[in-house]
């Protein structure tokens, strides 16, 4: 019994308190904060917590039933100010003042066309009058202030920068539609990922009871000690154990599946391709034979044969010879005008 | 120094030398490096000029290639020499190590060929290099790959002059090198450049060992131990240590992602026998490089951002948002935002 007591008590604090709160609004009236209830049914959130209440651009709120019951046809009058309503623009309330959700309206369908960005501009000045604009222009509407020139101000300006608000329009619309396919082919990758480590995992299972059944079978048939049996089948799990547990990474799975993403630099091929031309080297006098050349020529057979620890550190007999040719053959057929 | 060229900064510090940037006066003002010699102990300093700088100067003087840093001046002052070269952005090193960078197949093969040109170069003039590593390729703001840090390299060809083994840095170092050849070739240039590609690919370098033993049997890890076989001789290698007997792996498990034509030029730069790896023309000359895709050009090779530019970007950032404050303040007002619910 006293606990009832208690929650009656509680009721009357809060439904007085709710009454009680009054906010002040920039444009100087008082609006009550009877936020509970539909204006026109008067069924209020205490009566039916599941009731949702709606708003359109107007900013008067009605009942969700309300809204069905009113709005048969597809548009109407707002039962409060009288303005074309549509059905299909009521929608839920996030904000407890009226006065906030018109101020949402507005800003949204004006940022719909005053969309653009700091680039479109030469300096931070001129974006922040610019931003500066939106605001006053918002703050009109919302407060039915020269709400006829504003209408035409935005008019004027849709007019005179279309362009701009197509392109902007198209470039917003680009960027969602990037990031949802992003978004879309990591949701998919993961899916896959998940649904091949799942199919090992059954595997695995499936492995183990095949195992199991074996070995007892082994135990039933076999006429050995039953230790010896029991070592021998464990000796074979182990190996395919730890292959079907592995769970691949995501590099890994990308490389099973054969697909490759590359940054775009990396793929870059206009570079031309090197192709080799032989060093030439002036020495002014007969060209010196090649190595190869020189062993078929006979030269080596002049040299001194170099000792086994001499060739093991790759050093050979036609190093040496060549380099002799080169030294005794440079400059041979230097003239005083080439010097 | 000299009064032809005006110091600007200290761009780096090294065993030998100090490199700074300086201004050439008498050409435009041309950034240059000038690499100033240390003078070393008193001992060493006794004997002339320390080795490696007379090694720089003697052979840089008279090799005239692209890809190969050009040595511009020499300057002598009392006891000090400076080394005037051209002025090179950054090094490969850097690339490989800034993982803000893509290295796609063009831009392995466009430093490949770079690399393997001036290194062509060079055997052809009977030196090899015996310092090839990531850090001793330096590049320049065009995408020009130049070798450099002739501080080792020498003459070969020659039976009579013995070679030192100690040569190269480790990570590097061909297995005959390692087993204390005397005698050897091109093949340890080719060595180098191999280990390079590999490591432009994995972007870690590609056998990483600890001591000079460590560094044969990681290379033996790989490439399976040398014997009779894929190795004549090799026995009789002064320092030859038996190892044990282990299987090649392939190149395919570790590089994945290189083709077969990559695949192959790596393993005839990198076979276990000096004596059949490539030299660098027929490097050159595989089907890795005249296959596509073509080297990438050197303006759109990548860059990393150095240290400067970062510092520059802050200050921009600070600049502009100091500046914007400032608006502020006179228009007592903040910057519009665009409300949206």
């Amino acid at each position: 019994m006293p606990i009832t007591c208690m929650r009656i008590e509680i009721r009357l604090i809060s439904s007085s308190s709710v009454h009680a709160l009054h906010v002040h609004c920039p444009r100087g009236g008082v609006f009550s904060m009877d936020l509970f209830s539909c204006p026109r049914c008067k069924t209020s959130s205490y009566q039916n917590p599941n009731m949702k209440l709606l708003v359109n651009i107007c900013g008067h709120k009605l009942c969700e039933s309300c809204v069905e019951s009113l709005f048969i046809r597809p548009s109407g009058p707002c039962p409060e100010c009288g303005v074309a309503l549509r059905r299909n623009q009521y929608r839920q309330t996030q904000f407890t003042d009226q006065y906030v959700e018109k101020e949402i309206d507005i800003r949204k369908k004006i940022l719909k066309d005053y969309n653009k960005t700091e680039d479109d501009f030469n300096n931070l000045r001129e974006y922040n009058d610019y931003l500066e604009e939106i605001e006053t222009i918002i703050y009109n509407l919302a407060n039915n202030i020269d709400v006829e020139i504003t209408r035409e101000k935005i008019e004027l300006y849709k007019k005179e920068n279309q362009s701009v608000i197509v392109k902007n329009r198209q470039k917003m619309l680009r960027r969602d539609q990037l990031i949802r396919t992003e978004l879309e082919s990591e949701r998919n990758e993961l899916e896959m990922r998940n649904q091949l480590a799942h199919n090992k995992q059954l595997e695995h299972i499936k492995e183990k009871a095949k195992q199991q059944e074996t070995l007892i079978q082994q135990l039933i048939h076999s006429s050995r000690p039953a230790s010896e049996v029991v070592a021998e089948v464990k000796a074979i799990k182990q190996e395919p154990a730890e292959t079907t547990t592995t769970i691949l990474s995501k590099t890994q799975y990308k490389q099973q599946q054969g697909i490759t993403s590359f940054d775009p630099v990396l793929m870059d091929d206009t570079s031309s391709c090197y192709l080799y031309h032989p060093l030439v080297i002036e020495s002014y006098g007969p060209l010196v034979p090649t190595i190869e050349q020189l062993d078929q020529l006979g030269y080596l057979a002049n040299v001194r044969s170099l000792d086994a620890s001499s060739t093991a550190g790759g050093f050979s007999a036609g190093h040496i010879c060549q380099r002799a040719l080169q030294d005794s053959f440079s400059c041979l057929s230097l003239t005083q005008q080439q010097h | 120094m000299s009064k032809r060229y005006r110091k600007l900064d200290i761009l780096g510090e090294g065993q030998f030398a100090t490199v700074y940037r300086a201004e050439d006066t008498e050409r435009d003002n041309a950034i240059v490096a000038v690499k100033k010699i240390k003078i070393g102990q008193r001992r060493e300093a006794r004997d002339g000029i320390n080795r490696t700088a007379l090694r720089e100067i003697k052979l840089l003087q008279e090799l005239h290639h692209p890809h190969i840093l050009g040595l511009l001046d020499v300057l002598g002052h009392k006891s000090n020499i400076s080394l005037i070269f051209d002025f090179m952005d950054t090094d490969l090193e850097m690339i490989i190590k800034d993982k803000s960078l893509l290295l796609p197949p063009g831009v392995v093969k466009a430093y490949s060929l770079m690399i393997l040109q001036g290194l062509e170069y060079l055997h052809a003039h009977w030196i090899l290099h015996r310092d090839l590593k990531p850090n001793n390729l330096l590049i320049n703001k065009d995408g020009v790959l130049k070798i450099t840090d002739f501080g080792l390299a020498k003459a070969y060809g020659s039976p009579n002059r013995i070679m030192t083994h100690q040569v190269v840095t480790r990570w590097y170092r061909s297995p005959e090198l390692l087993f204390g050849a005397r005698l050897y070739s091109t093949g340890v240039d080719l060595w180098a450049v191999g280990c390079i590609i590999a490591e432009m690919l994995l972007r870690l370098p590609f056998l990483p060992g600890e001591t000079d033993l460590g560094q044969l049997s990681t290379i033996f890890e790989f490439f399976g131990s040398p014997n009779e076989e894929n190795w004549p001789s090799v026995k009789s290698l002064p320092d030859y240590v038996e190892f044990k007997p282990s299987p090649p792996q392939s190149f395919r498990d570790v590089f994945s992602a290189a083709g077969d034509d990559l695949i192959h030029l790596l393993e005839s730069c990198m076979k276990l026998d000096p004596s059949k790896r490539c030299t660098a023309s027929q490097a050159l000359q595989s089907s890795y490089f005249s296959n596509p895709p073509g080297p990438t050009p050197g303006p759109r090779l990548p860059m990393p951002r150095s240290r400067k530019e970062i510092e520059a970007d802050i200050e921009h950032e600070i600049m502009a948002s100091r500046k914007r404050a400032l608006d502020d303040s006179q228009e007592g007002q903040k910057v519009a935002k665009r409300l949206n619910f």
